[in-house]
């Protein structure tokens, strides 16, 4: 038993009400919604939009977050959370790059009911992976909400693929989904930690 | 049980308590940098839910006992004081959580 043992459950809940303010789904939703936007346009350039929202997500934790929270670095198991989920991320963003690299390279090369099937289920199969990749960043990061993302994932998949909607349209209402409950946590958030009305460590 | 003195064996633990812990909201505050690594003055106001003038006056005690330091650094070029647990008040809490599970125990047998 470590010597923190004992407070482990002070470090969790301080940890979890941290990463209650909508930001990280806030990011990921417009992230999804401008995946939607380059599928829906077909519109490489458009794959900005994906990645872009991320660049936002330091700065409004800054900016946003520790003036009202206050700021707090984490030690032990929160901080080796938020390493792994940083490592999963991105060994699942160059797995996803890897995979889509071989696929290319091979597609010419493999059997013609191989392509077929793709063809036929790629969308399904993106979804599927995506989905995964949201239950393992909530099974990592301890955010419950991000098994429902994964949830809600499939079944925008599944039921643009049934009603036969355009797949960028369904991955646009996804994002925009994810982002409407990023909106209302931040809400929710900036009620619970109104700023302090003196700067932080004037009260000392 | 009565007229035993503080002295005896089996109330001995409640003695060697450490009264500058043992106050709830320097337990509170112990408590949560014991759990964290370091903290700004903000994170302690929100997650204790005492007053700024109350927490301001607790850290200066733990600070004075040397249980806490104080030290302004740049965390991404914003400037903060942050407060965290010394060797030394590790250890007193350490003794503290052990020293009241002597209490408890003697006291429930």
């Amino acid at each position: 038993m470590s010597k923190n043992d004992d407070f482990k459950d002070l470090a969790n809940r301080a940890y979890m009400a941290y990463h209650q303010d909508g930001i990280i789904d806030m990011m990921l939703g417009a992230g999804v919604t401008g995946f939607g936007l380059r599928m829906f346009f077909d519109s490489p350039a458009l794959i900005v939009l994906s990645w872009m929202p991320f660049l936002f997500y330091l700065p409004l934790k800054t900016h946003i977050t520790a003036p009202r929270f206050g700021y707090v670095r984490f030690t032990g198991e929160e901080e080796e959370r938020m390493k792994n989920t940083r490592l999963i991320l991105l060994g699942l963003l160059v797995f996803i790059f890897v995979l889509g690299l071989v696929l290319a390279l091979v597609y010419g090369r493999i059997a013609p009911q191989m392509q077929a099937f793709i063809s036929q289920n790629g969308i399904l199969l993106l979804g599927g992976l995506a989905a995964l990749l949201l239950a393992v960043a909530a099974a990592v990061t301890g955010l419950r909400r991000f098994y429902l993302y994964a949830v809600l994932t499939l079944l925008f998949n599944i039921a643009g693929v049934l009603l036969a909607v355009n797949e960028g349209l369904m991955t646009v209402l996804l994002g925009l989904t994810i982002f409407a409950v990023g909106a209302w946590l931040l809400s929710r958030f900036l009620r619970a930690y109104p700023l302090p009305e003196e700067e932080e460590g004037r009260g000392r | 049980m009565a007229g035993e003195s503080l002295q005896e064996p089996g109330v001995q633990p409640i003695a060697d308590i450490d009264r500058m812990i043992h106050a709830p909201a320097r337990l509170m505050i112990l408590a949560f940098l014991s759990a964290v690594d370091s903290a700004d003055f903000t994170f302690l106001l929100n997650q204790t839910g005492l007053t700024r003038g109350n927490l301001s006056s607790h850290l200066q005690k733990l600070e004075e006992a040397g249980y806490i330091s104080v030290q302004k650094e740049f965390v991404d070029r914003i400037p903060r004081t942050l407060i965290r647990l010394t060797a030394e008040g590790r250890e007193a809490i350490q003794t503290y959580k052990e020293t009241m599970r002597q209490v408890v125990d003697e006291l429930l047998g």
